[in-house]
């Protein structure tokens, strides 16, 4: 069959050619990868403050997505998430419902949030 | 045919997957930090809210300027505390002044320097209006039934002592005598004739937090909160009371104090206590209860008085409701919350710790 196929396309340039005497050509490929723009994680502010006493629901941060191919993304979090919560699909970091544990005050933390698209 | 088409479909798909089959990920750090407690503003820290909040010696709520006012004996001059520093205390250099310039003297203490021409004259609810009527201040006009101003030696900051004048003693005398009757009149009183000024209370404002000490072998028995009415009568009520004693046999309780029954009281110490704090909160989980922690054990659990809580007409700070073995202690704090701490699994504990840092 590869056989067949190769001499189906010879026979093709061949009577090109033949067609056109003074003219020559010939053909190559050309591979075009469009890939999407690099996945970026933005949060605003990265850096927050809040009171021992922050009313819960408070938004410490919101997250946000560059790049990517355009499918919805989730968002996740690490660190303290007892105190801090994350909206999975909206990105917004806000303080937990109950507040910050009391125990927690005073304290500074380190937090990773994740985006992810498939 | 089929079978190459079926291998080229093959190869596209398993070099675009390459591309786009696995998961895009990205991460970034969020950096959070968390403020200390505000020291000042006691009754939002906690999600607790307070009926009433008093103190001679820091702001308890945010916002409030003005603690308390003395009144100078010698020739009824007044002053104003007011707060100081980061932390809102109470700073007794300007009061010191205040009660050493019209020929004032100071008696050396135990714990104390007290300052023996000035009286506190009022104690204002922090946790009231700001600007109208109604605060339910604790108030005592009378100059020689005001409780007299003094620096505790340990911190150097104000505390309040009690009423001089002694039935039977001397003036100022401040005496230890168990057994002495120390009028309840003599105190800083809180009219509960005064709209919204309310006793605690089954479906009033139901714990007392007292942050005190007794100086040497009395009691702080109080009428804080509710006390008896008529008093001594037994067992006609109970006392809704912070550290009392009880002369047989010869310790101080904490609880409820019911004539002729000590059933909701605990024991705490037969010695002079040099810091007390006490969370009592009454009509719990169950109807009419009462539960206490005293320096954050709780040392009563859920037990029913054996006679009710009385109607009582003030609220006290400066003399006990019982008219009866009444005699030195201190005070610092006093606040009642409108719920029952007992219902929180946890929250006495926090208050305890709370209060006990500041």
């Amino acid at each position: 069959m590869r056989k067949a196929l190769l001499a189906a396309v010879a026979s093709l340039a061949l009577s090109a050619g033949a067609a056109n005497a003074d003219a020559a050509s010939v053909s190559g490929t050309l591979s075009i990868t469009v890939s999407p723009p690099a996945f970026a994680l933005v949060l605003n502010p990265s850096s927050a403050t809040e009171a021992c006493a922050v009313a819960g629901g408070t938004v410490v941060s919101t997250a946000s997505v560059t790049g990517g191919d355009g499918n919805a993304v989730t968002f996740s979090m690490t660190g303290n998430t007892t105190d801090f919560v994350i909206g999975s699909a909206t990105g917004v970091v806000t303080v937990a419902p109950a507040g910050v544990v009391l125990a927690d005050c005073g304290k500074s933390y380190t937090n990773t949030v994740t985006a992810t698209q498939p | 045919v089929r079978r190459a088409l079926a291998a080229a479909a093959l190869a596209a798909s398993l070099f675009g997957g390459a591309g786009s089959a696995g998961a895009s990920t990205a991460s970034s750090v969020l950096n959070v930090s968390v403020l200390g407690q505000d020291v000042t503003d006691f009754c939002s820290l906690l999600g607790v809210s307070c009926a009433y909040a008093y103190s001679i010696h820091q702001r308890l709520v945010v916002g409030n300027t003005k603690p308390a006012t003395l009144t100078r004996l010698s020739d009824g001059a007044t002053f104003d505390l007011s707060y100081s520093g980061p932390t809102f205390k109470v700073d007794p250099a300007a009061a010191e002044a205040f009660c050493l310039a019209n020929g004032g003297t100071t008696t050396a203490r135990t714990f104390t320097t007290q300052y023996n021409d000035c009286g506190v004259s009022a104690i204002y609810n922090q946790a009231g209006p700001v600007a109208s009527g109604g605060e339910c201040d604790a108030l005592q006009p009378i100059a020689i039934d005001m409780p007299i101003f003094q620096v505790r030696l340990s911190d150097g900051e104000p505390e309040l002592d009690e009423a001089e004048n002694l039935p039977g003693g001397s003036s100022p005398g401040h005496i230890a005598h168990p057994g002495a009757h120390w009028l309840r009149a003599q105190a800083l009183v809180v009219p509960v004739s005064v709209t919204g000024c309310i006793m605690t209370a089954n479906g009033s404002p139901r714990t007392l937090i007292v942050n005190s000490s007794n100086e040497y072998f009395n009691n702080f028995g109080a009428r804080l909160g509710q006390g008896e009415d008529p008093n001594a009568s037994g067992p006609a009520g109970a006392m809704f009371s912070v550290i009392w004693w009880n002369p047989s046999p010869g310790v101080y309780n904490t609880g409820v104090d019911v004539e002729a029954s000590i059933s909701c009281a605990a024991p705490i110490s037969p010695t002079p206590i040099a810091d007390a704090l006490v969370i009592s909160s009454y009509s719990g989980t169950a109807a009419n209860v009462q539960n206490t922690w005293y320096n954050g054990v709780q040392v009563v659990s859920n037990c029913a008085p054996t006679e009710p809580i009385n109607t009582g007409a003030a609220i006290n700070i400066g003399c006990e409701g019982d008219e009866s073995n009444c005699g030195l202690y201190t005070f610092r704090d006093m606040v009642i919350l409108k719920n029952d701490v007992a219902e929180t699994p946890g929250l006495p504990a926090v208050i305890f710790n709370y209060i006990s840092s500041l």
